[in-house]
């Protein structure tokens, strides 16, 4: 009985170590439209998109990003990796350009799911999900230094 | 609460026009919104009228909302509602709005109400949480009392090496108000046989102005963490208050460099201004600069900021006649400053600001617009140095 339960213990442990683990290593997938052609896109012209300073894909065509949830973990990562800036700079940068009109951040979604559904329904679409979250309905693209 | 009944007037003119206009997608609302407490050690009251020894909340406070429409993927409209403590309890105006046509990524068009783009931060003045000080230095942002144009202007984008380069010229008019310094006010009022009908000693005196043929340029290149940009306008201006009919030019231009590096901020700027003939008296030439330098620690960005305003080799007298009466030019106004600030961020999308500006008068009076009459009947001449105190909270939405 001493051993099942010391084997449980064990295994549950195991279990939490892997979950951690696996948390720590979940990757982000930057994905478009199943349309659409592009199959890299350079992390620079990708932070570019997200600041509202190119409106085009690299290749041309209007592009339309969808934005995770204000004061998400996916969020705040993916902004700290492709313009190096924290969520407060991020809020700041967009304050500038929309309340001088100069243009509007992109559409906000809380979640992997509702980024899907966007990214699908939009040919000139692009967000990021997590690794785990990718399916048929959207395209991963690698983002290339 | 004016506010709240044109913006539900409003939002009800929108949710008539929705059926009809199924067209339009993407209607965004936006707001900001400013609280903001001001005590200086001065009796006499400070810029325009708001600041005094007694704790007031008019200099600072205000609200604005935002709405921006897409007619179609190319034309959108985005129109600004602003309410200011200052002006008569919160009572809102619109501040600017604008039709734009995006003819390709590099070229929009855009037509009807706009923000002066004087400045720096002049496209988003009104918006506390978008810099760091509780106001962008005064003796540069003073100096040009035009905030909107109605006219046309063209934003030319175009990418160059690392560098984003914006060209914009504009086209229009504009109105507007400009305090007169009283005391000088009244010295003048009174050599011109009262030909003003000034406001009573201890009120304030505002110009009304209109200026025409306004032509100018905006450009600006702007790096990962630089950014500079240069602008230049001259305009005719007319005020009648002050007896000017016939236009008299305005020549204006400013150059400027924000830096955003790891944890260092910089703003810098510097602007000249020039009008002749008796448009001078109320709008003297000046120059003026500023630097402020923060250091950001997480959550916390202190600043300091040092700024002067000077005579930019105003005329000798007179600058007109008026009734026969020659009338002097006028009186540049003067003064330093140094400013320490503080900005916190309350998490996303909100900030608390504090701030402690010295400021020193070269002749007694600087951006100093009030006066009193001491018991003796003399007119009490402005300090030479004066703390002012200011907390705010900035909130986007």
């Amino acid at each position: 009985m001493n051993i099942v339960i010391r084997n449980l213990f064990r295994l549950s442990l195991a279990a939490v170590l892997l979950a951690g683990a696996s948390l720590a290593n979940a990757e982000q997938v930057v994905v478009v439209h199943p349309d659409n052609p592009m199959t890299t896109i350079p992390a620079k012209d990708l932070g570019r998109i997200y600041l509202g300073k190119a409106r085009s894909f690299p290749e041309g065509g209007r592009v339309n990003p969808i934005n995770q949830e204000s004061g998400s973990e996916a969020r705040n990562s993916f902004y700290q990796k492709y313009t190096g800036l924290s969520d407060a700079r991020v809020k700041s940068h967009w304050s500038k350009l929309m309340f001088s009109g100069k243009g509007n951040p992109p559409t906000e979604v809380a979640g992997d799911a509702a980024v899907k559904r966007e990214v699908a329904s939009d040919p000139s679409a692009i967000g990021y999900i997590d690794e785990s979250s990718v399916d048929d309905s959207v395209k991963p693209v690698t983002v290339t230094r | 609460m004016n506010l709240r009944l044109s913006v539900s007037a409003l939002a009800a003119a929108i949710c008539v026009a929705g059926p009809a206009q199924a067209a339009i997608e993407n209607i965004n609302f936006n707001g900001f919104l400013t609280v903001g407490a001001t005590v200086s050690d001065s009796d006499v009251p400070y810029f325009n009228g708001n600041i005094t020894d007694d704790v007031g909340f008019e200099q600072d406070s205000r609200v604005g909302l935002q709405i921006s429409a897409d007619i179609n993927p190319k034309i959108g409209v985005t129109a600004q509602l602003l309410g200011r403590a200052r002006d008569q309890d919160y009572d809102a105006v619109f501040d600017w709005g604008f039709v734009s046509y995006m003819a390709s990524d590099a070229v929009t068009i855009r037509g009807g109400k706009l923000k002066f783009p004087t400045y720096l931060i002049s496209d988003y003045f009104e918006v506390g949480y978008a810099y760091p000080w509780i106001r962008p230095p005064q003796e540069v942002y003073f100096s040009n009392p035009l905030t909107t144009l109605s006219g046309v202007d063209l934003l030319l984008r175009a990418p160059i090496g690392n560098a984003d380069l914006l060209v914009q010229p504009y086209i229009g008019t504009s109105r507007g108000q400009q305090t007169l310094v009283p005391q000088f006010a009244q010295e003048v009022n009174q050599a011109a046989g009262d030909a003003f009908g000034l406001a009573a000693p201890g009120e304030i005196d505002f110009v009304n102005f209109e200026a025409e043929n306004l032509v100018g340029i905006n450009t600006s290149l702007t790096w990962s963490a630089v950014s500079v940009r240069a602008g230049a306008l001259q305009t005719d201006v007319k005020a009648k208050d002050i007896g000017v009919i016939d236009a008299d030019e305005a020549k204006f231009w400013s150059v400027g460099a924000t830096l955003d590096w790891q944890n260092v901020v910089g703003y810098t700027e510097y602007f000249e201004r020039e009008i002749d003939g008796l448009a001078n008296l109320g709008f003297p030439n000046q120059k003026g600069w500023y630097a402020t330098l923060g250091y950001r620690m997480g959550k916390f960005l202190p600043h300091i900021t040092y700024a002067k305003l000077e005579d930019n080799d105003n005329p000798d007298d007179p600058c007109g006649t008026l009734g026969g009466n020659p009338v002097p030019c006028g009186e540049p106004l003067e003064q330093d400053s140094i400013t320490l600030g503080m900005r916190y961020e309350l998490g996303s999308g909100a900030a608390l600001k504090f701030e402690a500006q010295q400021m020193n008068t070269e002749n007694g009076r600087g951006l100093f617009t009030g006066y009193e009459i001491s018991p003796n009947g003399n007119v009490k001449t402005d300090p030479d140095e004066v703390l002012i105190y200011s907390i705010a909270v900035d909130v986007v939405f």
